[in-house]
């Protein structure tokens, strides 16, 4: 953990991904440095959820490497990877719908050995979400898509991740719920956790984020900061639609 | 009329025993076990070599066999179900081919004829004024005691909960840190060892043949569809309701109680195709 | 290929007097090897009334019910009603069909797992229902169903012309099956089978197909069930296990699903002469089977039909392939 700010923490060199004769991500390479929160950008479709996926560990690579601070973490189980520290948070949340809230997050703590730091977890999630403090008995299954957004995020929180990968967290939420959920994402970034997430609401994403890379059709085609990506017009007309 | 309330709590508790394994297995690993009903059978197999031939005393000899085949039943999901990858047709083949290969040997080893097994408890004792056999008492008592298990151990134990989490949802729990192949494993096992002690006591009622293992797969299957595939709470009731045509219904309508059964599961399944607290097994599955 | 160019209706003509010369000199073989090809056309039926209820994606464990039906029904029929064979075969086959009908429209609500199982629980009520009742003959069955009357120059007292019956039976089986595959009802079959609510938003009222390949398939294992329970003089509930209906499963998976009609006659041959020399042995037939199952899912999935063309791939290109 005595990784220096400004050191590359992940680094995906040159990823391929296929189902059959399609291939979903024709090489894609990208950096996540210790302590920053990089977005993914694109539209539906240009292959930022199978990247993610991909190295969760969830779909096998064709080709390419994984790293993750300086150990290669490609062609590992899920449950390894989550070992080394990496959370993905899924899309459409995928909690465990016949638990309850407080069940779903000691789950996120599965790996977390000993009662006192799975409560002190826990009150650290919910000092992010204080929504949730009224929420814990309460079926996952039955709440809210805001709710289970923040029960998702906290889930993963469960297990104080050093790289948490996000996989559009704004999916289907309201404008002010989105804002709810950005402003974890700052604190969650306070905390010192880097963060890798992927969004179509790229105003939004760069809003919070440090660096930004652009996918299109199963490639990256531009990198660099939030800002430069923000403020480009040429950027913004062509590939994020603002 | 006493006599057959007990054999109906009795017969009802083992069926619960026999359909959680078999439902545990199907919440897990998305298809159903084929061969359940022969590894119920292979288990009082098991039991009759360790206590009459090894002459091992009871409890010693239902543990090993327990273990046994329970240690089987992981390795065919280990080794064989797992290379399929979850998908459906060639898994229910792989399962009917474990079928025959379990019956067959039952055969080859242990001949066609119907056996008894051995009680665990015998005699007799009264309960307000009834006499009741001992051997049936016994046998609820441990389908109690292993049913309360169970259950504690899937809602609070961690490895319980880890089951539970991938059966709601097998990725999800993957990105928890949760092996899932090593839990599909386990909850084979524990799925079979349910059904061994299930055959065990009731095939000790009633008898033990090479082809028991059919009706047993018959019973539970119809046990986890009118309870709805995954629930264990469902199967409780099913349970119940299907014990109730196998006792009463086999006194007082005689041998047509089987279309009893089938013709209470029809109707649920005709006003609720996924059982009485089901919820589809396959939208689970997907993602 | 000259053959090719003939049309449809010449290639049927000349398939059926192939098919009839060949059934003609099946019936000189000796009588072993004549009881053999009588199981191998009755299980080759059954495997391909199976592997039709397989097309609109259903898994169907329950093929020994309507056996079961079929057979007692001509039983009843020829025994109780004193009914003519040919008449008593046409009946039971419907009485098949019937209860498909009543049963399908039920079952076929469900799908996948639930299909599946409760198919499996189906026969096995109804063996134990018939198992149950006096007028069926309870535990014992029913025997001594008599030797149906010569048919024109069939004489059902020899082998010979039970095995002309049962081949007539395949053909008609097969030839229908194909037919069916090629048409516009293979097409909806196999939209439904690879996605019911897919099918459905094409506006293919999906059930409707469903139940009808459920009927249909019923009707040919009824018509294979009620001849063989009267090729075989008795019906009883012992006969109609489980295994029945994992037979069905075995040939057409062991000849390979891919295809309706080859695949159940290769993998029904396979299943035959295996059975013929297993069945005396108690236990043997089981586990061979279990193991030949275990080993065509994870060695050859697609089943014997596959063989040829792995075989193939081995020649260099530009090997006639269709010669083969």
């Amino acid at each position: 953990m005595d990784v220096k700010e400004g050191h590359v923490f992940l680094e995906i060199r040159n990823m391929k991904v296929g189902y059959g004769a399609v291939e979903v991500l024709k090489g894609i390479s990208l950096q996540v440095e210790k302590g920053k929160v990089v977005c993914l950008l694109g539209a539906n479709g240009a292959g930022k959820s199978t990247a993610l996926r991909a190295l969760s560990g969830l779909v096998p690579l064709t080709s390419g490497e994984v790293l993750f601070d300086g150990q290669r973490i490609d062609g590992l189980q899920p449950h390894h990877i989550v070992r080394k520290g990496v959370i993905h948070v899924p899309e459409e949340r995928r909690l465990f719908p016949e638990m309850g809230v407080q069940e779903n997050l000691e789950m996120g703590a599965y790996l977390v050995k000993g009662h006192g730091k799975v409560k002190e977890s826990l009150e650290e999630v919910l000092t992010i979400f204080p929504r949730l403090k009224q929420k814990l008995k309460q079926q996952a299954g039955t709440l809210s898509g805001g709710e289970q957004q923040m029960a998702a995020i906290g889930r993963a929180l469960m297990s104080r991740p050093r790289l948490l990968v996000m996989d559009e967290p704004t999916l289907g939420l309201s404008p002010l719920l989105c804002e709810t959920v950005m402003e974890s994402i700052v604190q969650i970034k306070q905390r010192g956790t880097s963060l890798l997430l992927s969004e179509q609401n790229s105003e939004l994403a760069l809003d919070v984020s440090d660096e930004g890379y652009i996918m299109r059709l199963g490639e990256i085609v531009l990198h660099g900061t939030s800002q430069q990506l923000a403020t480009d017009d040429g950027v913004r007309k062509a590939y994020l639609g603002m | 009329m006493f006599d057959i309330f007990i054999f109906w709590i009795t017969l009802s508790l083992n069926y619960v025993l026999l359909a959680t394994g078999l439902t545990l297995t199907v919440s897990v690993m998305r298809v159903v076990n084929l061969a359940h009903g022969n590894f119920y059978m292979a288990g009082a197999y098991a039991f009759l070599v360790f206590s009459e031939r090894a002459g091992l005393p009871y409890g010693l000899a239902l543990l090993l066999s327990v273990l046994l085949v329970g240690a089987l039943g992981m390795l065919v999901e280990a080794k064989l179900y797992r290379r399929l990858g979850g998908r459906i047709e060639p898994s229910i083949i792989c399962m009917s081919g474990m079928l025959l290969v379990l019956e067959g040997l039952a055969v080859l080893l242990f001949g066609p004829d119907i056996r008894g097994l051995p009680a665990m408890l015998k005699g007799t004792t009264t309960i307000g004024g009834t006499v009741v056999s001992m051997e049936r008492l016994s046998v609820a008592a441990l389908a109690l005691v292993v049913i309360a298990g169970l259950f504690c151990f899937l809602k609070y134990s961690r490895l319980g909960r880890s089951i539970r989490a991938t059966a709601q949802d097998r990725e999800a729990a993957s990105l928890m840190g949760v092996n899932v192949n090593l839990i599909s494993s386990l909850s084979m096992g524990i799925g079979t060892a349910m059904a061994v002690i299930a055959g065990i006591q009731i095939t000790a009622v009633y008898h033990l043949s090479p082809y028991v293992g059919i009706s047993a797969l018959c019973t539970s299957i119809l046990i986890i569809t009118m309870g709805g595939m995954g629930s264990i709470v469902g199967a409780f009731i099913a349970a119940f309701i299907i014990g109730l045509s196998d006792s009463f219904g086999a006194s007082f309508i005689g041998r047509y109680h089987h279309l009893l059964s089938f013709g209470t599961v029809m109707i649920i399944l005709l006003f609720k195709p996924t059982g009485l607290l089901g919820t589809t097994v396959e939208a689970k599955g997907k993602g | 290929m000259h053959i090719a160019r003939i049309n449809s209706a010449g290639k049927v003509l000349l398939a059926i007097v192939l098919l009839g010369l060949l059934a003609f000199a099946l019936g000189f073989l000796p009588n072993r090897w004549q009881q053999i090809c009588i199981m191998w056309a009755i299980w080759s039926t059954v495997g391909m009334s199976w592997l039709v209820i397989l097309r609109v994606g259903e898994f169907s464990v329950g093929q020994a019910g309507f056996l079961c039906i079929g057979g007692y029904s001509a039983a009843v029929l020829m025994l109780k009603f004193n009914c003519p064979f040919w008449l008593a075969l046409i009946v039971s086959a419907a009485t098949c069909a019937f209860v498909a009908l009543v049963v399908g429209v039920i079952i076929l609500r469900l799908k996948g797992l639930y299909f599946l199982v409760i198919s499996l629980v189906f026969a096995e009520i109804v063996r134990l229902t018939i198992a149950a009742s006096d007028y069926l003959g309870a535990s014992e069955g029913l025997f001594g169903i008599p030797i149906p009357n010569n048919l024109w120059f069939i004489k059902f007292s020899t082998k010979q012309g039970w095995l002309y019956l049962f081949i007539f039976i395949l053909a008609l089986a097969g030839f229908t099956f194909r037919r069916m595959e090629k048409s516009r009802i293979g097409r909806i079959y196999s939209y439904i089978g690879a996605s019911p609510d897919l099918a459905q938003s094409f506006g293919i009222y999906y059930m409707k197909y469903r139940v009808q390949a459920f009927v249909i398939s019923a009707f040919f294992t009824g018509l294979v069930g009620a001849a063989m329970g009267v090729y075989l003089g008795a019906v009883g509930p012992e006969g109609y296990t489980f295994y029945y209906s994992l037979i069905a499963q075995i040939v057409a998976i062991l000849g390979g699903v891919g295809s309706i009609v080859l695949g159940p006659l290769l993998g029904s041959a396979l299943y035959t002469v295996f059975d013929e020399y297993l069945v005396y042995v108690p236990g043997a037939r089981s586990l061979i089977m279990g193991g030949l199952l275990l080993t065509v899912i994870f060695f050859l999935p697609e089943g014997l039909v596959s063989v040829r063309r792995k075989f193939l791939n081995k020649f260099p290109r530009g090997f006639p392939r269709k010669f083969i």
